[in-house]
């Protein structure tokens, strides 16, 4: 591999890293999870679509994360593992980060915390088709064909699969919403 | 709330989320990383040896002639995707999966 192209990609993979690994973490909700599927991913990547042009990287390397986190899921299913919502409402000995007390942490940063909270909580209870395509459209800005293929359906479903999930995104957090 | 202030929001919180990720995991991002760009370096790749690839293949097809039962001989043939594909590695099985992706992409590039 040429060495413009390893920068090239090493770029792409540092400007991707940290929304794969959230996304993963929200769709499984375990952090040491969401690193091993955003791990695999990398790899699968460089070492077989490093030679394409770096404008299908990121279809390609989403496509290939959702994969992983489809194949987590069937595997938890196999082994008769009960479902876990994501993260903290359910994963009560996993610690997102290392974080000061409450009491001196600052008010804006608590609030920040709390509303990260409230959206994965939100997130956690969508479908998971729903909650892969809103945050592939919404955060991760793909368009609608590259989401679909994404994710393994049509364009339409992208659409109504999107709709499906604003309006209970609406719902559940209008309430406490800042 | 509106869709435009609510998408707004969201995005914010989940941006900071990114953003204040813990060092511990942003260095097992970044060695995951490395280890992917190294992996891409150190990977032999067919397209090294194009004569042993092949050379594999033509040896697999003898055999796979050689071998066919007599029976077998007036049935309808089978191609060699048919053939081969059972034997493929669980890896090479999901890159046949993502093929059509890979293609599907190179036709929106040229379209573009």
């Amino acid at each position: 591999m040429a060495a413009a192209n390893r920068d090239e990609l090493n770029r792409f993979l540092a400007s991707v890293e940290r929304q794969a690994l959230r996304i993963a973490e929200i769709n499984l909700g375990n952090r040491d999870d969401a690193l091993d599927a955003v791990q695999d991913a990398m790899l699968k990547l460089a070492t077989r679509y490093a030679k394409r042009p770096g404008s299908e990287w990121k279809p390609l390397f989403y496509r290939i994360l959702n994969n992983r986190i489809t194949d987590t899921h069937r595997q938890r299913t196999r082994s008769r593992k009960v479902f876990q919502p994501p993260r903290s409402s359910f994963d009560e000995d996993w610690q997102p980060e290392a974080q000061a007390p409450a009491s001196v942490q600052p008010q804006g940063q608590l609030e920040r915390r709390a509303a990260m909270e409230r959206l994965d909580s939100a997130l956690a209870e969508l479908p998971m088709r729903q909650r892969q395509v809103f945050l592939l459209r919404i955060w991760e800005g793909l368009d609608v064909a590259q989401t679909a293929r994404a994710v393994g359906c049509g364009s339409g479903s992208v659409k109504t699969h999107l709709s499906r999930a604003m309006a209970a995104l609406r719902g559940k957090l209008q309430e406490n919403w800042p | 709330m509106n869709d435009d202030r609510l998408v707004g929001d969201l995005r914010q919180v989940l941006d900071d989320s990114a953003a204040e990720l813990d060092e511990l995991t942003l260095a097992g991002l970044k060695a995951a990383r490395l280890r992917a760009l190294d992996a891409t370096h150190a990977r032999p790749g067919y397209g090294r040896w194009p004569w042993l690839a092949g050379a594999l293949a033509s040896v697999i097809a003898v055999a796979l002639v050689l071998t066919e039962p007599e029976a077998g001989r007036d049935a309808e043939p089978a191609t060699m995707a048919a053939v081969a594909e059972p034997a493929l590695p669980v890896d090479d099985l999901e890159l046949m999966s993502e093929l059509d992706f890979v293609i599907w992409l190179a036709e929106t590039e040229t379209t573009l």
